[in-house]
């Protein structure tokens, strides 16, 4: 809640109460005792009074909204909101004694002290670590116990509370989003932390209990009618609120632990804090605490970010004996005064031309000499190393002069303050992720899920299929480059095979004799065709070709068994050349590579003779071993051909 | 169909004063504030027969106010029906709807079935109100308008209502919104020829009040005309 939109709200408010005033008795004289009232007290009671107010019309809504809910987090989250408007009201009322209190002595005190300069305090990155047994936190199975959790924070009369986070045994610790930021903050602030719990186990209850007071509340609409039109006359306290207003049992938050923050834990880094633990209430069991607050306090002091004085002075320069004058803008900020020659230079980030430190080291002295010129002479002396640094300055007038000096013991008096967060700015993160939407965020898995055993296994599998993929993937290319050695080789088989297709039929074991006996025939004939390729040879080895493939598909079909055995045979013999070879994809693309040239043979053969013709030219100049692998791929494919 | 019961949660937002309190009061009081008295939450339970159907009405009433926007999304869960409402008399609440309700509306409440609504009909012919507006180059929002926003919005219908002079159009406004929600629950029973026949004669008479109490003497006939635009299903 920023203070500006308070007003802006309570403006518009104005105008609403004008209008009940015009017409009830009861409206006119709560405005007669208002103007009484702002007779004696100062405007700053009128708005602790209007805040007040506020927090009563939305603690009647929020215990309303509660009542009507059928849903237990919406319920619980109802009743969040209940709470922190009590500890608002609470907070206002407890503030407005304070001051009725002060009044009278408010005059001498102030003439006393010293008023240092207000700030703001931001804290975020709440983290509370929960302290599981073993058995409690990995066995799921169990009926673990779910709670519902929530912070407030609370610095003076300002109060912030977090989103509701529902708890259970598989978190290990409890995050809350956010940034919270306090305005108008002393130095010596006491931001004070509480952790509230309610267990959702009684479920029974939330069934029955918030309908019979719903039932209570809607036959009771006139007095709370009356209540809104007379919110003063009832006082709002938060004690007698909760009597006539139950909360039912199963909505009822418990404080569980608390503790305070102070300037000295403000670093402005992510720390640990100290927890306690109140162990007489009945939740404590529930919600076991590490006793530890982990979060990021900043304090930021006014006098580290607004201008605590600017204006023209004239510094007094004496250059060989020379003395002269130079007309600077000076603005003193953060522990140290930056002149420029114009203040247009702050706008466009100019570097100033002089900086003059200010701190408790600095010497701030008068100096008059009314004989030589007439004017305020300030002498500023910081101590050095060697020599101490002096600065003289003159004011265009002894009251200007005068507000310097207030201003810069006032800063000097906040720096002592405000101690270590004057040595250095810290920044308020105030960027923050958007909010998700409530009830639909899902529970945050524990730490120990995400390093569970199981998840490594996934990933072994999932490199495992790529391994296979991109094997099958090289297989295919070598299938590629096998390819064209085929036909030539089949074609060869095709020619000198003539009486091997007839034999066949007849005998298996004597497939192999033929087998071992066409082997050196091939090459011979290879030889001689290298040297003589007789373009009229060519159509009569195409016709023979497709007869003798007519052939092998016949005797296919006869007799299953031998092919069985034929295929058996070929594939001992492929792991015995594979061994030789030593290619571990050699059996994989033979296979493949046996049925796919028969495909393309069937497509269209004209283009394979075309092939071949290119593939036998180069032969000649290819060395005696090349052939010799090329010879062993095509002793390979001969057990595939049968 | 006899003996049914059904139960519809419809949330009422819009902006701060559009007239939302008025509207529930109305319906659900039978009598009009004369006060103005800003809500943070309110709960109104409503029931009534639709064809011999019995429905249960459960109407929240919300705060337009900014100041309330982190309890609001409170009152959204499991509603079956958002009446989004704006002020003829004001055109900058009709632009509220597009920049702020209708978001909050489908981030808190994707399935609810949406029902523009705009109060304060009377105002559109109102002396004063339209020297107000001239004096700021504006006139009272347009039936189109309405409409056309409507249709931006993907809203089920589009209803204008006068809380003040017309009884009978709030209670359009609620029976359009009851009739939107309903048709969901009866869909398994579709299958039965009867209950089409049911479910036509509904849709075909939507402008029929059930209770036949007696209406106030409409002024002029320029709200007949309104009022028979106001209902309009899309």
């Amino acid at each position: 809640m920023d203070p500006p939109r308070d007003i802006q709200h309570f403006k518009r408010n104005i105008a609403s109460r004008s209008t009940v005033s015009s017409c009830s008795s009861l409206a006119m004289e709560i405005k007669r005792k208002k103007i009484r009232e702002s007779m004696f007290f100062p405007s700053e009671d009128c708005d602790i009074k209007e805040k007040m107010e506020f927090e009563m019309r939305m603690r009647a809504g929020a215990y309303k909204l509660m009542v009507a809910s059928t849903k237990k987090e919406q319920v619980l989250d109802a009743s969040r909101s209940l709470l922190t408007c009590n500890a608002r009201i609470k907070a206002y009322m407890s503030e407005a004694q304070k001051r009725t209190g002060h009044q009278d002595f408010r005059r001498p005190s102030d003439s006393q002290g010293q008023v240092p300069c207000k700030g703001k305090v931001a804290i975020s990155g709440l983290r509370i670590p929960l302290f599981w047994k073993d058995s409690e936190h990995f066995n799921s199975k169990g009926n673990t116990q779910r709670v519902a959790v929530f912070c407030l924070m609370k610095i003076g009369s300002e109060i912030f509370d977090t989103e509701m986070v529902i708890a259970d045994s598989s978190m290990t610790d409890i995050c809350f989003e956010g940034v919270k930021i306090f305005s108008e903050v002393k130095p010596d602030f006491e931001l004070t932390f509480e952790l509230y719990i309610c267990g959702l186990d009684e479920e029974a209850t939330f069934a029955n209990t918030p309908k019979k007071l719903a039932r209570k509340l809607r036959s009771s609409f006139g007095r709370s009618s009356g209540r809104k039109l007379c919110p003063l006359l009832d006082g709002g306290d938060p004690d007698t609120f909760l009597q006539s207003n139950p909360i039912p049992p199963g909505a009822r938050y418990s404080l569980l632990a608390y503790t305070t923050l102070g300037l000295e834990q403000a670093e402005g880094s992510f720390q640990s804090h100290s927890l306690i633990i109140l162990q007489n209430v009945e939740a404590s069991s529930w919600l076991p605490l590490y006793g530890n607050l982990c979060c990021q306090l900043v304090a930021q002091p006014d006098c580290m970010t607004l201008d605590m004085m600017s204006g023209f002075l004239s510094q007094q320069q004496s250059i060989e004996g020379l003395q002269r004058r130079c007309r600077l803008y000076c603005v003193l900020k953060a522990g140290k005064i930056s002149c420029y020659y114009s203040p247009e230079e702050i706008q466009a980030k100019v570097e100033p031309i002089l900086i003059i430190p200010i701190n408790k080291e600095t010497r701030i002295r008068v100096v008059e000499n009314d004989h030589q010129r007439p004017g305020s002479r300030l002498n500023l002396i910081n101590p050095g190393n060697g020599d101490s640094a002096s600065h003289v300055f003159i004011a265009e007038s002894p009251d200007v002069l005068q507000e310097w000096l207030d201003s810069l013991w006032q800063h000097i008096y906040d720096q002592s303050q405000w101690q270590h967060t004057c040595d250095k700015l810290m920044e308020i993160d105030v960027l923050s992720p958007r909010k998700p939407p409530l009830f639909l965020t899902k529970q945050a898995d524990s730490v120990y899920n995400d390093l569970s055993i199981g998840s490594p296994g996934k990933f072994e599998s999932l490199t495992d299929i790529i391994h296979n993929k991109i094997e099958e993937t090289n297989g295919r290319f070598l299938i590629g480059q096998e390819e064209e050695t085929e036909p030539p080789h089949w074609a060869a088989l095709f020619e000198g095979s003539r009486p091997i297709v007839v034999q066949k039929t007849v005998l298996s074991p004597g497939k192999e004799s033929n087998r071992s006996i066409t082997s050196p025939d091939t090459g011979s004939k290879k030889k001689r065709r290298a040297p003589p390729p007789p373009p009229d040879k060519l159509p009569f080895t195409s016709v023979s070709t497709n007869q003798e493939k007519e052939n092998c598909k016949g005797p296919k079909p006869r007799a299953g068994r031998p092919s069985l055995d034929a295929k058996f045979s070929a594939i001992i013999q492929q792991l015995q050349k594979s061994h030789t070879s030593t290619r571990k994809n050699a059996p994989l693309g033979q296979i493949e590579t046996g049925q796919q040239p028969e495909k393309r043979a069937e497509e269209s053969d004209l283009p394979e003779y075309t092939k071949k013709e290119y593939i036998v030219d180069p032969q000649p100049p290819v060395p005696a071993p090349r052939n010799k692998l090329r010879m062993s791929f095509r002793e390979k494919m001969n057990p595939k051909a049968w | 169909m006899d003996g049914q019961h059904s139960r519809c949660k419809v949330v009422v937002v819009g902006d701060t004063q559009c007239g939302k309190t008025a509207l529930l009061h109305v319906f659900a009081k039978d009598n009009y504030p004369e006060n103005y008295v800003p809500t943070v939450f309110e709960n109104y339970t409503a029931s009534f027969e639709i064809d011999k159907h019995r429905i249960e009405l459960n109407m929240w009433d919300t705060s337009g106010s900014s100041y309330y926007d982190n309890v609001r999304p409170l009152a959204y869960p499991d509603c079956d029906a958002v009446l989004i409402c704006f002020d003829i008399s004001r055109p900058e609440t009709l632009d509220s709807i597009t920049k702020k309700w209708q978001v909050e509306a489908q981030e808190y409440c994707p399935n609810a079935k949406l029902v523009l609504v705009g109060c304060k009909l009377d105002m559109r012919t109102d002396v004063s109100t339209l020297r107000e507006l001239s004096k700021q180059r504006l006139i009272p929002v347009t039936h189109e308008q309405g409409s056309l926003r409507a249709r931006e919005l993907g809203a089920v219908a589009y209803v204008e209502c006068s809380s003040r002079m017309c009884v009978n159009s709030v209670r359009d406004v609620f029976h359009i919104t009851t009739l939107v929600s309903v048709r969901r629950e009866p869909a398994p029973s579709l299958k039965r020829s009867t209950s089409r026949r049911t479910l036509k004669r509904i849709s075909n008479q939507p402008l029929l009040p059930v209770t036949s109490q007696a209406t106030p003497l409409e002024a002029t006939p320029t709200l007949r005309e309104d009022r028979a635009k106001s209902c309009t299903i899309m």
